[in-house]
């Protein structure tokens, strides 16, 4: 099966951000639509996962809603796009130190806390950078000088999961990771101005 | 420090009945004009965050004005905290839904933690800014709001047992004064605390974040001086440019 034209799905599970991440998506000007079925999501050639709150109640609610079957569809159709932001992005790992129930495993890292021996506020809750690495994707591109808005107490511990962006906040850690047609987003674009816009952009015309 | 790297810088907008105003000491409310325009204006001009304060909701015991706060936020491409009229965890969950990333709380903290605990398990500790109002007497720093005798260590108690992600101080004397924070109650309570704490009350000039950040706070948030400008107080929506931001607080 192969997708029809150009669209973005912004999954409403019951979970929190998807009208800020519509409201972006709107100004950038690319077609989109908050999905609250999971029957259709095989027509858009982007889904994106956001999502904040307890980890173990999102993937319940995903359970419940019949989302995790059509997210594993949808992750093996050709040309399919997924994005996920925030909690929406450590579901996509394989497991999480906030909750006991599995991820949904599509990028190979785990999501931990951070160490408390650094003394630092947690959350980490600010606006800071993003640095590249060897294997940033050349679709994924910000302006120089970006920066984006965090809100997270657990972080990426990428496996075999690729970091795209890293990020310090008294250690360096994982603040974009991916694999395949798989990307996830430690912060939070659809709240970073016109940075947040440009890696939103990037992600919408991943073809 | 880099451009990035600077701290949160938080304009403080207060609505009353739909209309943007500022106070002195939470009172006298001056009519400063429409709160969709400021709101657009700040998101040109990149601010980091606003934080929205409906003083009407608290003073009347209203719900929060949903349609406005959908209005606001469809124009703000940058993060957002609504306080006012909160009464229960569902009422929080409305707020985030319209785009919103955080709710403050104080009076519910107060009236109902198991509420705000409940929200914070929802929707994540980082989504709850707990807010503490404290007022100076002659000889010593008294909570605003709650029982008697309550002291600010109870208090912190409170807010950690709640599960908030983040605390505000904001001292009521100095609302309005542009004196400059206060900088021994900011201090105690971050030394208090392992969540971010933002500085409110008595900024004047960009010289007083950067003591309120010396003194611990991982953010500041100001009313009067993003809006008001001269010895008339002439209306003027403004926020510091980041370069003159990164002379402060990397000097």
């Amino acid at each position: 099966m192969a997708i029809v034209g150009k669209s973005c799905a912004i999954i409403d599970y019951g979970m929190g951000n998807f009208k800020s991440v519509s409201n972006m998506i709107r100004h950038i000007g690319f077609p989109s639509q908050i999905i609250t079925n999971p029957s259709n999501l095989d027509d858009f050639s982007h889904v994106i996962l956001p999502g904040v709150g307890s980890f173990d109640r999102a993937m319940e609610l995903l359970d419940k809603g019949g989302w995790i079957e059509a997210l594993h569809s949808y992750h093996q159709l050709r040309g399919a796009h997924l994005l996920g932001i925030c909690l929406g992005a450590q579901l996509l790992g394989r497991r999480s130190d906030e909750g006991k129930i599995d991820g949904l495993g599509f990028l190979d890292f785990e999501t931990i806390e951070l160490p408390k021996t650094l003394k630092l506020p947690v959350p980490h809750m600010r606006w800071n950078s993003v640095t590249e690495t060897e294997d940033t994707p050349g679709w994924l591109s910000v302006p120089e000088h970006s920066r984006f808005y965090f809100s997270h107490s657990y972080f990426f511990r990428p496996k075999a999961a690729k970091t795209y962006f890293f990020t310090h906040y008294g250690v360096p850690f994982s603040s974009a990771v991916g694999t395949g047609n798989v990307v996830a987003f430690q912060f939070h674009p659809e709240k970073s101005h016109r940075f947040g816009k440009a890696a939103l952009r990037s992600f919408l015309e991943w073809n | 420090m880099e451009l990035e790297d600077i701290p949160r810088v938080i304009p403080i907008l207060l609505i009353d009945d739909g209309k943007l105003v500022k106070t002195v000491s939470f009172s006298s409310p001056a009519y400063l004009g429409d709160p969709v325009n400021t709101v657009r204006i700040l998101n040109q001009k990149e601010a980091d965050e606003l934080l929205i304060i409906d003083i009407s909701a608290t003073r009347e015991s209203k719900p929060p004005d949903l349609g406005l706060l959908e209005r606001l936020a469809s124009e703000a491409f940058m993060p957002l905290t609504y306080g006012g009229g909160i009464r229960s965890a569902e009422d929080a969950g409305k707020i985030l839904s319209l785009g919103f990333e955080k709710v403050a709380v104080e009076s519910l903290l107060l009236l109902n933690p198991d509420e705000v605990r409940l929200a914070s398990d929802w929707f994540g500790a980082q989504a709850i800014l707990g807010v503490v109002t404290t007022t100076e007497s002659a000889s010593s720093t008294c909570l605003r709001w709650g029982d008697v005798g309550d002291t600010l260590e109870n208090r912190l108690a409170l807010l950690r047992d709640a599960g908030v992600g983040e605390v505000l101080h904001y001292d009521s004397d100095r609302d309005g004064t542009r004196e400059g924070y206060n900088l021994s109650v900011i201090r105690e309570i971050s030394s208090q605390l392992t969540v971010p704490v933002i500085a409110a009350g008595g900024a004047g000039s960009v010289d007083h974040f950067r003591e309120a950040v010396d003194a611990g706070a991982s953010a500041v948030a100001a009313g009067s001086f993003f809006s008001q400008h001269g010895k008339r107080l002439a209306t003027l929506i403004s926020y510091p440019k980041r370069e003159d931001l990164l002379s402060v607080f990397g000097g």
